[in-house]
Order: C-alpha cells, then structure tokens, then sequence
C-alpha cells in the first residue's frame, strides 16, 4: 500500500512541474555553465602553464611535444575537466571548510528536480543524479553502438571497405572502452543510485556531495575518449587493454585513454564508497542485513570489488603514462622494465571488473524475477552468500586472461581450476532463479520479465563458453579468435545489458511516474534476443575456425557468416531505436504510473511514482523480507506512524474470528 | 573515554581519536609484516587486517533498545511469544493467569500470541516459506484454542525465525506493556541467549517462563525471568 502521507512534488517529465517552488532558474543556470566554462578555460591555462614554467625552470626546450609525450596535451588534459568542475562548484562547499571559511547552509535548492534545469547543474538529489547518471551512459551506449555498427559494416565482407586498419583499430579500442567504462559499469551506478536508497528506506545517499562529484567525473571521462579522434594520430588503437609495450609506444590518442581511465575510475570507486557507506549505515530500523533486497546486495558486493580492484587498473594506467611521458621504465622492456607485469595488474582489476558489470544486473534479475513469479527467492541466503563467493574467487582468476601471454607455465593450473570453481556460485545463482521461477505465477506479458528469461538464456551460453575458457588447451586454441568475441558479448552484451534493460523496464514508472509501452517493449526484446544470438553465436564457429579477432581483413572463407552477422548486428542496432523511441515518447506522454504498477514488496514501491523530493515523510520501519510473496498478510516495511497504527488496527480489529493469522 | 558510545536508539558513535588510532594500527602492522616477512607475510597480514575489518562491520548489529509502539489506551497490552503450541492445560492455565493478572487499571487486557516460525537448517537456506509458515499456522491455532479454553481470549500473529527480530517487528506497531516468552526447555542455550537479549534490550517489562523438568508435581511453568522496568 502507498504511503498516503507522500506526495510527489514534482514529476519528472511533467508539464506542472516548473509550479515546484524550487529548482534552477534559466538564469542561474547559464550562470554555472559560465562559470564552469570558464574554470576549464583557466584549467587549460594552468596546465599549460605549468608543463611550460616546469620546462623552462628545468633548461628543457619549451615546445617540444613528440618525443617528450605530449605534455603540452597530457596536463591540460587533466587540468581542464578539474577547472571545469570547480567553476562549476563541485569543490565549493568542501574548499570553503578546508580554507576555513563559513559554509554555506544548506538550504536544499540543489536537490530535487523542478525542470529539466534541475538535471544540468551539481544537483545532490539521488534521483536527480541516478538520471543524469542513466540518461548520460545510455548516450554513451549509443555512441559506442554506432561505433560498433561501424565496425560490423566494414567486416561485412573481405577486404577494406570503408575504414582502414589503423582506424578500424581506433573504432574498436574506444567502441569496448566507451561500453565497459562509461555504459556497463556506471549505469549500474545509476540505477542504484536511484533505487537502492529507497529500496533501503534512506533519505539520501550518506554522501549527497561525493554522489554529485561521481556522476560528473563521467562525462569528463567520456569526452576525454571521444576527443581522441580528433588528436594527431587518431583515438586510442591499442584496445580496451592497451596492453604494454604497445600503448607505451602509442600516439598521443592512447594518453586521452590512460586518462580518462583515472576519470571513469575515480567516478566508480567514489560511488562504490559511497554504496557501502550508504548500506552499512543507512538501512530503516529492522532491515537486518539477511532483510536487504537482493540488488541492494548485490551492491555491496560490487562496491567492495570496486573498492579495492580499481586502484589497479588507475595505478597501471599512471604507470603507462608515465613511461609515456616522464620516460620512466615500468614496462620497456629495452630498458629493464617487465612487460608481462602490465597484463598481470591489468587484469587483477579487469577480471574483478567482469563482475562488477555483471553482479548488479544479478540483483535487478532476482527483483524483477521474483515480483513477476509472485514468489519468495528460492536460496535467498545462498544467492548472497553466492555474491560473497564471487567477489573473493575473482581475486584469484586474473591469469586465466594470460594463458598464451609467457607468464610462468606452473600459474596455469591453479588458474584454471579457480576459473573453473568460480562458476559454482553463478551456478547456485542460476539454479536460484529456475527454483524461483519453478511453480511461480509467471507474468510473461512484462517486458522486464522477458529481459530477465533472456538473460538467463543468453548468460547460460556465456557461462558455458566461460567455462571452456578456462581450460587451458581450448583457451589455447581460440586466444584472440572470434571465439573469444562471441563470450564476452554473451556475456556482457546478453549478460549485463539484458539486466539493465530489465532494471529500466522494471522500474522506469517508479523514475519517470509513467508507464511505458509494452506492446514496444516486446518489439524491443525480441528484437533485441534475435539480433544478439544471431550476432553473436555464429561467432563461436569462426572463432573455433580461427578467423583472428581486431583485424579489419580476413580470409574470404569467412565472408558469409560475416555478412549474415553484420545483418544480424543492424537489427541490433536498430532495436535500440525502437527502445529509445519507446522511454521518451512514454517519459513525456505515456499514462500516468500507479505506486506499484507491479505489485512488487520492496520498498521503493510503497512511495508514489516518481517518489518525493525527501524520498520518505518518515523514515519506515521494516518488519518482514522483501520477497514474502504468498505469505498470508506478509509486511515488508511500515511507512508511516499512521499507517502503523491501521495495521495495528487490523491486527487488533472486533471484527473477524479469534483466529487470526495475518503475517 | 571509551571507544563506541551508544546514543540509545541504535546510534553508534566512534570517538575521533579512535580512527586514526585503528588506521595507524593496521598500517604499522602491515609494514611490520612486509619489513619482517617480505611481500608474502605484508600481504598476508593486510588481506586478513581487511578481513577482519570486513568481519566485524557484518557482524556488529545494532542492539539498541526495542521500544514499542505508543500506548493510545490505559489497557494492559502482552505480547506472549512461544515458537512452541502451547498445549500442557496446566502451563497453559498459568499463563492464563499471568496474562490478566495484576492490571493496574482493571481493564481487559488485550493479549497477542506471537509464534516465530521455526524451519530446518535447510529450509532456513533454501528460502522455503510455505511450510513454516503452515507449520506456525498450526501451532497457532491449537495455542489459541488451549488459551480459549483457559479463558483468555487472544490474537495470533506469526513472526520471523529469529524470536528477537519477531518481537522487534511486533512491537512497532504492538504497544506491549509485558513480554512474556514461554519456552518449552528443550532450546538450550539459544532460550537463554534469547531471554537475555529481551530482558537487556525491551523497554517494557519481561517474563521468561519455561516448564520445570522432571518433576510431574512441580508447577506446569517457572518463572525465570525477571520483572524489567524502564
């Protein structure tokens, strides 16, 4: 039952809302864009600056670039998107307490959305924020969509047709980086943020500042990598691994990777801090932790991989760069640095990060799954546990991604039986979900359900494959084929984006306060299934034939399955349209959304469609699981003093037999 | 000074001097390891520093008071928790008694029965609900009929396995005056462990009952608890 204390103040999309009386004024707006502007003009200016008195102070010649790394480039590139942020005002209330000086009280107009204003400034709303957050990857994801079709149409047939290798290289090391580092992993971040302090009963996030400063260092990390294109010798060629020694050598493009790496990564650990921060400390009375709902641990556990696995992937990134730029020796081989250790730090953070883009669509699959079965998660306990499992296996599998790479042979074999045993607990995940779904009252007509059932289809075939990867003589026989493509979109193509389709299905009329159209969605989905098996799975075959993967050239025998692949891979592209048509006509014109158009348990279901500004009147009371769907009178959480009293009253009422059973 | 302090409702506060002091502890201890052991030992002692960390942030839970909902009545209000039916006439006779006994306003009491589901080990991890929940609907019934039978007129509700957590939940919207837990002996440790949790943490007065054993002429409960007032 919705609260009947809440009251939206404000719907997203709605034409009332500039009524609100807060939020962004027109004028006010530009004034920050001004400012911020401005501070990345003086940012530019400083790092210049600096790279010239440095070089001027240490005898060297003023401006010269090549040999040296860029750092005419490389430090205004670092500088620029600080400057923009501080004229913008992230840093504003944090600098005036370091200097001592009186903050300012908070008055709460940065928070909340009145108009679409509200979504182009530092806003500190979780809302607001898991919006800019979902709204900027899905750009990104269409960038890097159309990055792919590019790709797919020059590997249509043999032969160059519209790109060359150089280029064709460039469009698939910025098509995987713009995908894993500014889609897959921070529209997580987006959803979450907009649902789990609800899910949790919490005002806020812990951090309302810190959140802001996460969903801005995005974007500054998204135009870094697309800028690439347009620097002497073109974006970023090494792949999304820019493996040494072949990124130290680079042209200038690969830095704009080595930092916007730093960006995407600061932005996820700061929001992974402040997950935790939020989860440990900001549950509603009586949300133990075996009450949280499955994608608020899900969560946790992501956040503890980022944590502690990110640092890597930033520290092996400055490495490179430096080798880049200050000619240090870390991984030049010539000159006594060790080349194999790049890949080692690489993919101590990139194996863990295979997880953190695939464990929070796990808790949106468990959601969406056990709301539209109308039953209790099978092994609730286990499928927690089993996330503990994954994130401490996924320390001690990095090496399986070397196999071929000339690391010490004896690594191997604890290697693969790690990779091997890490699939026991997305096995008990997968059981979990067909026990939950076995004898449930299936809502098939969900398009998030249908996102759901897909995902574990498509998952299961990119577990399998997963699986035969670990092994050592067939990881051998397929390194750098086709094969090796096909599992990793099954996995993160049919793996993680199918969830985030189920999470914005799920709960796009709990953010936008519409419903959108089901009949569009099925379009999508099935569109979505066909493409990405067709896309894909032919890719094993090639792959297991030996055609060689991030060449733009290949042997003629595999013309035809290429063809029908590129095919296959526009109706991809093309059912994003359908889905993108589908969420904005439907954000501004679709019917208004009930609180709980899903009859759902958790939380976030009990506050109006879209929730309040301040999220809770008061903050609720838990007094049951979330998933006690077919539990007689089951309760997952109260919502208000008043509506404590009702049940109370229920519990209490004349009427009815001397039995009564109601939870 | 002591390191945690607890405001009350749930609020743990750590003392500013701890932090750094806790930080530099670990630091020191992992360099010590790395000085005296090379990476392996460094390693190994920061990964189980971490570890630790880990371990006693899941495990800290916070046991701040349970208070219940607010009295909107002069009635008395008590909240008898049994996982077990309540079936021996004698002890059922007794409980009858303390339930409408010693009311300081002369007003009927209004009595609710709580009963925590109980499931095995395998139930607990496979998430089954259904025949817990059935199991419980049973001993509710047949309590409440032995109550009736008693003259006690009573409402039933069924709660988690875990009883304190089943009592917390019941009284944020019950505003119990008494708790009576009535265990049947064969619990153990755990009904101690339990009782002692309650008799610390309510804010509204406490009674643990449980039979006394071998002895058929001894009274159907004793009382072991003792009265808490706030």
């Amino acid at each position: 039952m919705a609260s009947r204390t809440l009251r939206p103040e404000a719907i997203a999309g709605d034409q009332t809302s500039g009524e609100a009386d807060f939020g962004v004024s027109g004028e006010e707006l530009r004034r920050r864009w001004v400012r911020g502007l401005a501070g990345a003009v003086f940012g530019a200016a400083l790092g210049l600056g600096l790279v010239v008195v440095l070089r001027a102070a240490s005898g060297l010649a003023i401006w010269q670039t090549e040999q040296t790394g860029y750092p005419h480039f490389v430090v205004p590139l670092v500088t620029t998107p600080l400057g923009f942020l501080l004229g913008f005002g992230a840093f504003t209330y944090w600098l005036r307490w370091g200097f001592g000086m009186p903050t300012e009280k908070e008055d709460h107009s940065g928070h909340g959305a009145a108009s679409w204003r509200d979504y182009l400034i530092f806003n500190t709303d979780h809302k607001v924020i898991g919006i800019q957050y979902i709204v900027t990857t899905f750009f990104f994801f269409l960038v890097g969509g159309l990055l792919a079709m590019l790709i797919r149409a020059e590997l249509a047939q043999p032969g160059t047709q519209i790109v060359g290798a150089g280029t064709f290289n460039s469009l698939f090391s910025t098509h995987a980086a713009i995908m894993i580092f500014l889609f897959v992993i921070p529209v997580f971040a987006g959803i979450a943020n907009y649902v789990m302090p609800l899910m949790l009963g919490a005002p806020d996030m812990a951090f309302p500042r810190l959140n802001a400063l996460s969903f801005w260092l995005l974007p500054m990390a998204g135009i870094i990598f697309i800028a690439s294109f347009l620097v002497p010798g073109g974006a970023f060629d090494a792949g999304w691994t820019g493996y040494a020694p072949l990124s130290t050598g680079a042209p200038l493009g690969q830095s704009f990777f080595n930092i916007g790496v730093q960006f995407a990564g600061f932005s996820s650990i700061l929001a992974a801090l402040n997950f935790l921060v939020t989860i440990i400390t900001m549950r509603a009375p009586g949300m133990s932790f075996w009450r949280m709902p499955l994608l608020v641990w899900a969560n946790l556990a992501t956040s503890l991989l980022v944590v502690a696995a990110t640092p890597f992937i930033a520290g092996v990134q400055f490495m490179v760069l430096f080798d880049r730029l200050l000619h240090t020796n870390f991984f030049q081989f010539g000159t006594g640095g060790d080349v194999i250790s790049y890949q080692h730090i690489f993919w101590f953070y990139s194996h863990p990060a295979v997880y953190i883009m695939v464990i929070p669509g796990f808790g949106i699959i468990s959601e969406v799954i056990s709301t539209n079965s109308r039953k209790p998660i099978f092994g609730y306990r286990l499928m927690s546990l089993s996330l503990i499992m994954i994130i401490v296996l996924s320390y001690s599998v990095w090496a399986h991604h070397m196999f071929v790479a000339g690391m010490f042979s004896w690594l191997r074999i604890p290697m693969m039986l790690t990779s091997v045993l890490i699939a026991v607990p997305t096995g008990i995940k997968i059981f979990s979900w067909l026990g939950t779904l076995f004898f449930g009252k299936i809502h098939l007509r969900s398009t998030s359900m249908l996102f759901a059932l897909g995902f574990i289809v498509s998952f299961i075939v990119g577990g399998i494959s997963g699986v035969m990867l670990a092994l050592v003589p067939i990881d051998i026989h397929v390194t750098d084929t086709y094969f090796i493509v096909a599992h990793i979109h099954f996995v993160l193509f049919a793996g993680s984006v199918f969830t985030i389709f189920a999470g914005i299905y799920y709960w796009f009329s709990k953010i936008t306060g519409r419903m959108y159209d089901e009949r569009l969605g099925r379009v999508h989905f099935w569109m979505t299934l066909l493409g990405t098996w067709g896309t894909f799975l032919p890719m094993h075959w090639i792959g297991m034939d030996g055609m060689p993967r991030r060449v733009a050239d290949y042997a003629s025998q595999f013309g035809d399955w290429n063809l029908l692949i590129s095919c296959f891979s526009f109706m991809l592209g093309a059912a994003q349209l359908v889905f993108i048509y589908n969420m904005v006509v439907s954000w501004r014109f679709g019917p208004k959304a009930g609180a709980n158009p899903w009859r759902a348990r958790t939380i976030e279901w009990l506050v109006s469609s879209p929730p309040p500004r301040f999220n809770f009147d008061e903050i609720p009371r838990v007094v049951g699981g979330p998933y006690e769907f077919g539990v007689p009178g089951a309760v997952h959480a109260l919502m208000s003093t008043e509506e404590m009293r009702e049940h109370a009253a229920r519990a209490a009422g004349a009427s009815g037999g001397p039995v009564q059973v109601p939870r | 000074m002591v390191p945690f302090k607890s405001h009350g409702d749930e609020d743990v506060v750590l003392a500013a001097w701890t932090l750094p002091l806790i930080v530099g502890a670990i630091a020191v201890t992992i360099v010590g390891g790395f000085y005296l052991g090379g990476p392996g030992l460094g390693l190994a002692v920061g990964v189980l520093a971490a570890s630790t960390v880990v371990f006693l942030a899941a495990r800290a839970e916070p046991r701040g008071t349970i208070v219940p909902a607010p009295l909107h009545d002069l009635r008395r209000h008590v909240l008898l928790v049994s996982r077990a039916p309540l079936e021996d006439p004698r002890a059922v006779e007794e409980i009858a008694d303390l339930c409408v006994a010693a009311d300081p306003w002369s007003a009927e009491s209004e009595v609710r029965l709580l009963v925590p589901r109980s499931g095995r080990l395998l139930d607990r991890w496979s998430g089954e609900r259904r025949g817990t929940v059935e199991a419980a609907q049973r001993r509710c019934v047949l309590s409440l009929a032995a109550l009736s039978k008693a003259g006690l007129a009573a409402r039933a509700e069924i709660g988690d396995e875990d009883v304190v957590l089943a009592v917390e939940d019941q009284l944020r919207t019950y505003p119990a005056t008494d708790v009576i837990l009535v265990t049947t002996g064969e619990e153990g440790a755990e009904a101690e462990r339990v009782a002692d949790e309650l008799r610390e943490r309510l804010q509204a007065d406490f009674l643990h009952l449980e039979p006394v054993r071998g002895s058929a002429a001894a009274p159907a409960a004793e009382r072991r608890g003792h009265r808490f007032t706030p």
